[in-house]
Parts: structure tokens; C-alpha cells; sequence
């Protein structure tokens, strides 16, 4: 601090402009610390410059501001949203004075100046003053360059200082590196000046090395940089439909001048110039001087595309820190094309379109994934890519938000949370033991005690879970790029609806939804909304609707995909899927099933492929996503008006809530989100076909019975007039399960069963249940599958087969018929599904 | 012990042509087992613990070697009957019969007849997997361990536990 003292009075001064300038960014109304500390700045600036006779002007702005932030911390403000807002456009116009005076009058020395040749003070005043005055309606540097020499008469002092200049520059950026660690504000000025002498050189990229001991700075910053970025696109959309609101494009301007920051502290030159110039950019736009076109929107884009690459390049860099230099993307040409946008030497739509171009050519970076097969238009696009999409991901993953609030968060790293949240499904476990030992029953005192910690641990449950639930509006706000691009590249108009951001998802469920939405997304806008053409002979909107609904119903998460499209022609899927020997000829698929019909691999309606879509590889992809989320998806559509996806996700990996059902000796968790209903048929209820399978009449409805016991080789046949049927819900069909016992629903904590069992089908887990043994955790789409491979062996009137007991001595009948002869399969299934269909 | 050393140097090379180097690594401590009256031994580093035989819940589609899961301490692990794995008859569990917990990166149990003792065998005192013919599959034998006038086969556990799919896929393709 004392160091101050010292410095020439525009160094004094650019200080706290940029302090303030940097924490008007940070506050909030609530943050009395920082707003007291704006407050002190302000009080010293006022002191600083009331000392000097050319800081008059800046007097009374920084006594105006006083006082706006007294009121502020006071409390004595009615619209403290309002204040700010003026705060903030007295701390611009401040620092603009001070830019002006820093720039022109750099030949102006101040008393307390030792280094700087004197011969010019007298004249200091006169030039400055009104030099201020225009500069403080100017926005640009360099425009002050301009008007500075234009109406003055004291023009020849104005014009000189070109030469000691680089001389105050130089000492004062050497002076700046060493309070480096101070403030992240002084090495703005390291950007400022780089990019002052403009007309003279371009930028040229340095080699970036990174100091080992700076490692943990920059670990931070690749993850702030991610959220930022994050922040930046969810922010363009906003911007784009209401490009006179200046506090939007405030959004967009505060993330890059937070980015270049932070850069500048680190030293990462590249990032830090290139951020420079976008908030310069957007700086003029929020200041009414640049009207935010889509073009300019084009560029903001591909500034964030190569910041991307960069931040990537950094983080992987940290994953190996072995000494290396840090490969970086091409930054000049973008830098020089922003550089003359605002200067106005180029349009904003000649600089998106070489940027385009660009970035054709070199394909430095792909938004989203492909469909994975190799493009045509892209040769080298991959490489590229891959990093792009896993820097956002992993800078989300390294660490996470506890509430979504912001104002008052903690960062956790997430393995912590994990910890936590496993523990806390052992403790679960434990305590059911405990409940379920008969002492607990026979003694009053203990029995409450244990009652007592139930409720206590059921709560810690919720907490724990509810600790890794994050709101799904940043992956919504995502896909409004998306959206974006791909619309573009379809030729088509499409406009992105969402509702429902702040509904909240457990971490891990957001993390694996993502793609498949993508998928969907895309696909909507790729095959469902038609081009402005179309939509107009149809008398629909020329703009298309995409809209994203998130929800909680009934425990479970309900995601939806709607689109104003063209819908899907049933008749044309089933066509289609005969063709490509999917279906069989004589089958005939009800609507639902048609529609599912899209999920089969392989599969695809697109008649070109296009370079989004149309392989017939992302939706099976999709739908097995959301199989391993437990969770099930509903399509409607109709012909001409459009299509609607519904996800329903449980509300947590981590715990389900099923029906404990006993089929033979073991005990098997039926999801609860998938049942339907239970019942014990009567005979009527029941029909056999071909005296091997059979067919349950519930209502007038055909369901098929699978004979779960058999299927697993847990017992062999039963009757299932003398047990019960559970009907689940699977791939938009009900199949009818016979299980022995109904023992109860109860939440289950959720055991993986490792890898090595990643291939088995009809069963998606195991569950500790509250004897210790173990359950295994059904999966009804699997069972379908299942049942469809494996003929159901022995014909009904056959006596019932050998149940097995505790241990097998040999696999029963229904496995290896399973094995040895599915030549049988599809006879009887396709006998059930006939009757399945009569009227 | 003489006996041995002439033997090697007479011999340095084994039948198979393998150097005394090989029979270095093989070297350490053992778990020694019981199964149908022959004795095996499984390095003591990769034994985690030995249990008794827990509640088995038989898993689906597995091969039939897989008895199925069981509940170690609230982690779910597999079991395999060791005697199916090997083609030998199946017998009745008792009172004497282990599962041994193994780290093979995964935790895997095994269930044996009974568990014997841990013996510190030395590289001098193994021999080279022997060849049986082409019946036999000794794909899982690193090696034949002499302690005190018994043989020892030992083990390659991981081979042992990891070489197969647990999971016999019934429907080929999608799975």
C-alpha cells in the first residue's frame, strides 16, 4: 500500500478505477463488505484526486458515487437494483475519464511523480480538461487519440508524447508484474496496453508455459472459466430477443471481463487478449454505441469456440503437468478481426463470415458431438471435438454448486459428495437391520429409542440426497446453441422454448440426460420441424417451436420434448422397419409400438443422411441412456402437427423405490415406477396359446404372462391363478410377471453389480434388503427381451417342474433351452402378439 | 535342501526351458485349499478374507460356475463355485466349506472345500506348470509349488476368475 504514495498520480488513479471497477462485477445489493470497500476506494480516489487539479472532474463523480454506495449500505435506498445500476454506469463513465487522462495527458506529471519529464506540467491543465470532457463521452481509447489533438490549441504538447510514452509504459508494466499478486485489476492495464498501439503491430501469440507453483490458480480458473462460458451462451439467447436490453447484454459483457481477469493475473496472454477484445466489443454494445446484430452474435460465438479450445488445452494440460508449453488455437487473426470491428475499419458481418470460413476450413471446433460415424464435411473435426465437449464436463464435474442460489455456496468436490451420499445408504441399510430385529419389538423403551433414530436418519437421507440435486436449466440453456446451429445448418427456423429450469435433478442423472436430449433435440429440429416452406403451404408459423418442459410428478422427474413439426407417420415407421427386416411382415404394431420402432438400432427414416443426422445410431443409444437411468420414455405424435417425447426418470440413481415380490426362494425388486398394477387372475382371466404361452385378459386387454420364476431359474412353472401377477409397464407394452409373494414396497438403497454383469439383461442391480440377503433389482425391458429370446419350455399341462432349492445342482429347464435351442422363439411369441391385437 | 540346489545346478534350465528367474516371481506367501482332495494355492496378497458361506442370491443368465451374489458388509460381490469352474463334481457345502474374498481389481469369492494354511514357498521349490495334454486345460497354473512331500497347484488367480464372462449372453447382439 504504501507503495502508492509513490506512483505517479494516473497509475493512483487507473488503480482504483479498475478496482471498482472489478468489484461493481462481484457485489450484489447484500454484500456489505464488498460495497464498503467500493466505498473506501471511492474515498481515497476522492482524496487522491481532489489533490491534483486535473482530476477535478473525476471529483465530483467519485463524491457522487460516495454517496450512492452510503445510501446503498445504509439501507436507505427504495431500489437498490437501481442504484447499482447507476453505480454501475458512474464507475464506466469514471473509468473512461480516467482512460482519458491516463492516455493523453501522460506528459501531464504530477508533483509526486519522480520519474517523468517535467517540462510539460504547465501545460498539463488546459489540453486535459477538455480532452477529459470529450473523453468521457467517447467510449475508446483510441478515440481519444483522435479528438485530443482535434480542437485544441495546445495541440503540438497533445501530439508528443508518443515518445515518452513507451517509456511510462514499460516501467510502469514492470511495476505492475511485481504487485501482480495484489490486483488482478493491474494487469488489465498489461492488456490495455498491448492493445493500445493497434494500428502498429498485431497481436503475436507467446509460447504459454505455466509456473508449477501456479497450478492450483489455474485449476480454478479453468473451472470458473467453464461456468462462465456456460454463463456466456445461456446469455446470448437472451440477448438475441431483446437486443435493446442492456442488462442482458451486461451478462454477456461481465463473464469475458471476469475471464480476462483472472487471465491476466495467470498470465495466460492469449486468453487475456482475447477476452480483451470481445469485452471491448460488447462494451460498446451495452453502451449504445454498437447494436448487437446476429453477425455480431456469429463473432461472440466464435470468440467462445476458440476459448473453449483454449481452456481445454489448459486443463489438459493440468491433467500432465510435465513442464511442456500449453498448445494453444490460433488466436491473431480473431484478435485483428475484432480489433478492426471496433475500431470500424470492418463490418461485423464481413468479420463473422471470415471467421466462419475459418473455422470451416481448419474445423477448430465442433459444439456438439456427432453421431459418432465419420463425417463427410469435417475431415479433421474429431480431434478437435472431443476436447471441446469434455471441457465443459469436466470442469463441472471437478466441483459442484451445494445450492443453486449462488448468493451463499460452498464449492464440494464431488467425490466427497459420493462419499457422503454412499455412507449414507449404508447407514440406511443398518438401520432397517436394526429396525427389523425382534429385541427392538419386545422392549417399549428401545423400540422408541430406534423409532427415534429412524426419523433421524431418514431425514439425513433427504439432506444427503437432496445435497447432489442440481436445477436442469443450465443443460436446458445449453440447447439453445444448439438449436441455433442446427437449425441453421437444416436451413430451417426453429425457435427454442423452455420451462421448468429450476426443477432439480440429482447430479449424476444430469450428467448422463445430456446427451440424450442432445440427440433428441437435434432430431427434432432435424426431422421433425419442416422447412419455411413447408410450414407455410401448411398454414403453420414459418419459425418452428422446440419446447423443453422439466417437472416433478408423482417422485419421479419428467422431462418432455415437444416440437411443432411434421409428427410421425406410423404406417411409414412400420413400413420402414419391415424393410429393414426389423419387424416381421405379418406383425402388426399398435401406434405406441410403431413410435418406439424408432429406437431399434439401426434404424432411421432419414432418405439422404445428412451430415446431423439420419445414421440410424443416436436414438437406440438414447433410449438404452435412459434404460441405465431407470427410466422410461412415452411418445405421441400426430401427422402434420407434431411430436412429443416424455422422459420419466427417477428422482435419484442412488435409491429406488420397488415392490419386494419373492419368486421362489429369492427375494426380486420390482420398480415401483414401472408397475401398474397386481392382481391375482382368475382362471378366466387366463388363456393359453398353443399350450405354451399365455395370455392375460385384464379389462379387455391382452397382456403377456412371462413366467418370471422359470425365466430366471428361480422355481419352474407356476400356476397364476394360485400366486400373483405384477403388470409392469415396458417399451410402451405391459407384460404380466408371476411372482409368488407380494412382500412389501420399501426404499432400497441401489448396489451395482460391477462391471462384470454389464451384459446381463432383466436385472439392472441389487439391493440389500433388510435380512442382509441380497435382491436383485429388476429391469422389465431386459425381461421382455428375454422372454421374447427363450421359449417357454414344457407345455402347460405338463406336471410342474422340479423347484429348485437353495443351491442348484444343475441349471433348470428354462436356461438351457434358453441357451441350446432358440430356434423356437418367435412362434408363440408371435401367436401372443396376434391375440394381443384382435379387436 | 542340497538335493535341490545339485538338481538346479545340474539343471539350470527346467523341462520347458524356462530360466530359474521365472520361479523367483512366483515365490511368497500362499493360501492353501482343499478342493476334491487336491491342494491348491492362491498368492496371500490378493486374498482379502475368508468367510464362511454366506446367503447366496443366484444370478440369471450366468455361467454355472457363478453360484451368484452375496452380501459382504454391504458391497455386493460375486461367488464362484471353484469345483464347477475346474469340471469337478459338485459337492454339498458343510460346515468346512470357505468362501475366500479376492482382489483381482474386482472383489471376487471363491468357494473352496477347505482352507489349509499359508505357506511361504521359495522359488527352488517350483516347478513349471506340467503338460497334461490337451484334456486338460492348465491355462490357470502358473506353476507346481513342493512343500514337504505335497504338491501344490498354484493358481493364476486372475486368469482364474477373469478370463470368462460371467454372463452367458442370451440375446447375441444388443445386449
Amino acid at each position: 500500500m504504501s507503495s502508492r504514495c509513490e506512483q505517479p498520480f494516473h497509475d493512483t488513479i487507473q488503480d482504483y478505477a479498475d478496482q471498482l471497477a472489478d468489484a461493481l462485477n462481484r457485489v450484489d445489493r447484500n454484500d456489505l463488505s464488498g460495497l464498503a470497500k467500493m466505498h473506501g476506494w471511492c474515498e481515497a480516489l476522492a482524496e487522491a484526486v481532489s489533490s491534483e487539479t486535473e482530476g477535478e472532474p473525476l471529483r465530483e463523480r467519485t463524491g457522487l458515487m460516495a454517496g450512492i454506495l452510503e445510501s446503498l449500505i445504509l439501507g436507505e435506498v427504495e431500489d437498490a437494483d437501481q442504484a447499482l445500476k447507476q453505480l454501475s454506469q458512474e464507475v464506466s463513465a469514471l473509468c473512461d475519464q480516467v482512460h482519458a487522462l491516463t492516455a493523453i495527458g501522460t506528459e501531464s506529471t504530477s508533483s509526486a511523480s519522480e520519474e517523468e519529464p517535467t517540462q510539460h506540467n504547465s501545460d498539463a491543465n488546459p489540453p486535459s480538461e477538455p480532452a477529459a470532457v470529450e473523453a468521457s463521452q467517447a467510449a475508446q481509447p483510441t478515440e481519444i487519440k483522435d479528438a485530443a489533438p482535434a480542437p485544441e490549441s495546445d495541440e503540438p504538447t497533445a501530439t508528443e508524447p508518443v515518445e515518452p510514452e513507451p517509456i511510462q509504459e514499460r516501467t510502469l508494466e514492470a511495476i505492475e508484474r511485481e504487485r501482480a499478486a495484489e490486483t488482478p485489476s493491474a494487469d488489465q492495464n498489461i492488456a490495455d496496453e498491448t492493445s493500445q498501439p493497434e494500428q502498429a503491430a498485431a497481436y503475436v501469440s507467446e509460447p504459454l508455459t505455466i509456473d508449477p507453483e501456479e497450478l492450483e490458480f489455474v485449476k480454478g480458473f479453468v473451472e470458473e472459466a467453464g461456468e462462465h462460458i456456460e454463463g456466456i451462451e445461456a446469455a446470448v439467447l437472451e440477448v438475441e430477443q431483446a437486443t435493446d436490453d442492456t442488462s442482458k447484454i451486461d451478462d454477456l459483457f461481465r463473464p469475458f471481463h471476469t475471464i480476462k481477469g483472472m487471465a491476466g493475473f495467470l498470465n495466460l496472454r492469449d486468453v487475456n487478449s482475447l477476452t480483451h477484445e470481445a469485452e471491448t466489443l460488447l462494451d460498446q454494445g451495452r453502451k449504445g454505441q454498437r447494436p448487437i446484430t446476429t453477425a455480431l452474435i456469429d463473432l461472440i460465438f466464435q470468440v467462445v469456440d476458440i476459448l473453449k479450445v483454449q481452456v481445454s488445452e489448459i486443463s489438459a494440460y493440468l491433467d500432465n503437468p510435465n513442464g511442456d508449453t500449453v498448445p494453444q488455437p490460433p488466436v491473431s487473426e480473431m484478435i485483428g478481426r475484432l480489433r478492426s470491428v471496433i475500431a470500424g475499419t470492418e463490418t461485423d458481418a464481413d468479420a463473422s463470415a471470415a471467421g466462419a470460413a475459418d473455422i470451416a476450413q481448419a474445423a477448430l471446433v465442433e459444439p456438439a458431438e456427432r453421431d459418432g460415424a465419420t463425417e463427410a464435411g469435417t475431415p479433421q473435426s474429431n480431434p478437435a471435438g472431443s476436447p471441446v465437449s469434455a471441457a465443459g464436463p469436466t470442469a463441472a464435474r471437478g466441483a459442484t454448486r451445494t445450492q443453486s442460489t449462488g448468493d451463499r455456496s460452498v464449492r464440494i468436490d464431488t467425490a466427497k459428495l459420493d462419499a457422503l451420499v454412499e455412507m449414507v445408504g449404508e447407514l440406511v441399510i443398518a438401520q432397517t437391520l436394526v429396525n427389523a430385529s425382534s429385541e427392538v419389538d419386545s422392549d417399549a423403551t428401545l423400540s422408541k429409542n430406534v423409532g427415534h433414530v429412524t426419523k433421524i436418519v431418514r431425514d439425513v437421507q433427504e439432506v444427503a440426497m437432496g445435497m447432489r440435486m442440481v436445477p436442469i436449466g443450465p443443460t436446458f440453456q445449453k440447447m439453445a446453441r444448439l438449436v441455433r446451429d442446427v437449425s441453421r445448418k437444416a436451413g430451417k427456423r426453429v425457435e427454442l422454448k423452455i420451462s421448468g429450469e429450476d426443477t432439480e435433478l440429482d447430479k449424476n442423472v444430469i450428467e448422463q440426460i445430456g446427451d440424450p436430449l442432445v440427440h433428441m433435440v437435434r432430431n427434432a429440429v432435424d426431422h421433425g420441424v419442416e422447412r419455411p416452406e413447408a410450414r407455410r403451404a401448411a398454414g403453420k408459423p414459418e419459425v418452428g417451436v422446440v419446447h423443453l418442459r422439466a417437472s416433478h410428478q408423482g417422485g419421479n422427474i419428467v422431462i418432455e420434448i415437444e416440437d411443432d413439426g411434421k409428427g410421425m407417420d406410423a404406417q411409414a415407421l412400420l413400413k420402414k422397419a419391415i424393410e429393414k427386416g426389423i419387424v416381421q411382415p405379418n406383425e402388426d404394431l399398435s401406434e405406441q409400438q410403431a413410435y418406439g420402432l424408432i429406437f431399434a438400432p439401426g434404424f432411421s427414416m432419414a432418405v439422404e443422411v445428412t451430415d446431423i443426422s439420419g445414421r440410424g445410431v443416436g436414438m437406440d443409444v438414447v433410449k438404452r441412456n435412459i434404460d441405465h437411468l431407470r427410466g422410461t420414455v412415452d411418445i405421441t405424435s400426430k401427422l402434420g402437427e407434431g411430436s412429443r417425447f416424455v422422459i420419466r426418470l427417477p428422482l435419484t440413481l442412488a435409491i429406488i423405490d420397488g415392490m419386494v415380490v419373492r419368486v421362489g426362494q429369492q427375494r426380486i425388486i420390482i420398480p415401483t415406477i414401472t408397475i401398474e398394477q397386481s392382481l391375482r387372475p382368475t382362471r378366466e382371466q387366463i388363456t393359453t396359446v398353443q399350450r405354451r404361452g399365455e395370455v392375460l385378459n385384464v379389462r379387455g386387454k391382452l397382456i403377456a404372462l412371462v413366467q418370471l420364476g422359470q425365466l430366471f431359474g428361480f422355481s419352474g412353472r407356476v400356476d397364476p391363478c394360485d400366486t400373483m401377477v405384477v403388470i409392469v409397464q415396458c417399451d410402451g407394452r405391459s407384460i404380466g410377471l408371476t411372482v409368488e409373494e407380494l412382500i412389501g414396497q420399501q426404499q432400497v438403497v441401489i448396489k451395482s453389480l460391477g462391471e462384470q454383469f454389464e451384459k446381463l439383461r432383466g436385472v439392472s442391480g441389487a439391493a440389500i434388503l433388510g435380512d442382509g440377503r441380497v435382491g436383485l433389482i429388476l429391469e422389465p425391458s431386459g425381461v421382455l427381451a428375454l422372454h421374447n429370446a427363450c421359449a417357454t419350455t414344457g407345455m402347460i399341462d405338463d406336471p410342474p417342474a422340479r423347484v429348485a432349492e437353495n443351491r442348484l445342482t444343475e441349471a433348470p429347464d428354462g436356461v438351457e433351452a434358453c441357451a441350446d435351442s432358440p430356434t423356437d422363439l418367435n412362434e408363440s411369441q408371435d401367436a401372443v402378439t396376434a391375440l394381443e391385437e384382435q379387436p | 535342501m542340497t538335493a535341490a540346489t545339485d538338481v538346479q545346478q545340474d539343471a539350470p534350465r527346467d523341462q520347458t526351458g524356462r530360466s530359474p528367474e521365472w520361479a523367483e516371481g512366483l515365490a511368497g506367501k500362499y493360501l492353501t485349499f482343499l478342493l476334491a482332495d487336491e491342494e491348491y494355492g492362491v498368492q496371500i496378497l490378493k486374498v482379502r478374507e475368508i468367510i464362511g458361506v454366506l446367503d447366496i442370491t443366484p444370478v440369471p443368465q450366468t455361467t454355472p460356475d457363478v453360484e451368484g451374489v452375496i452380501n459382504l458388509r454391504g458391497k455386493v460381490i460375486p461367488v464362484i463355485d471353484l469345483r464347477t469352474k475346474f469340471g469337478l463334481p459338485r459337492a454339498d457345502y458343510n460346515d468346512q466349506t470357505c468362501t475366500i474374498v479376492l482382489d483381482v481389481g474386482v472383489l471376487m469369492g471363491i468357494i473352496v472345500d477347505t482352507v489349509r494354511e499359508v505357506l511361504d514357498i521359495e522359488a527352488a521349490d517350483i516347478e513349471p506348470p506340467p503338460t497334461l495334454g490337451a484334456t486338460v486345460d492348465t491355462s490357470f497354473i502358473v506353476g507346481m509349488g513342493k512343500i514337504k512331500d505335497k504338491v501344490l497347484i498354484l493358481l493364476d488367480i486372475d486368469t482364474v476368475l477373469k478370463a470368462q464372462e460371467l454372463v452367458i449372453d442370451q440375446l447375441g447382439a444388443a445386449a
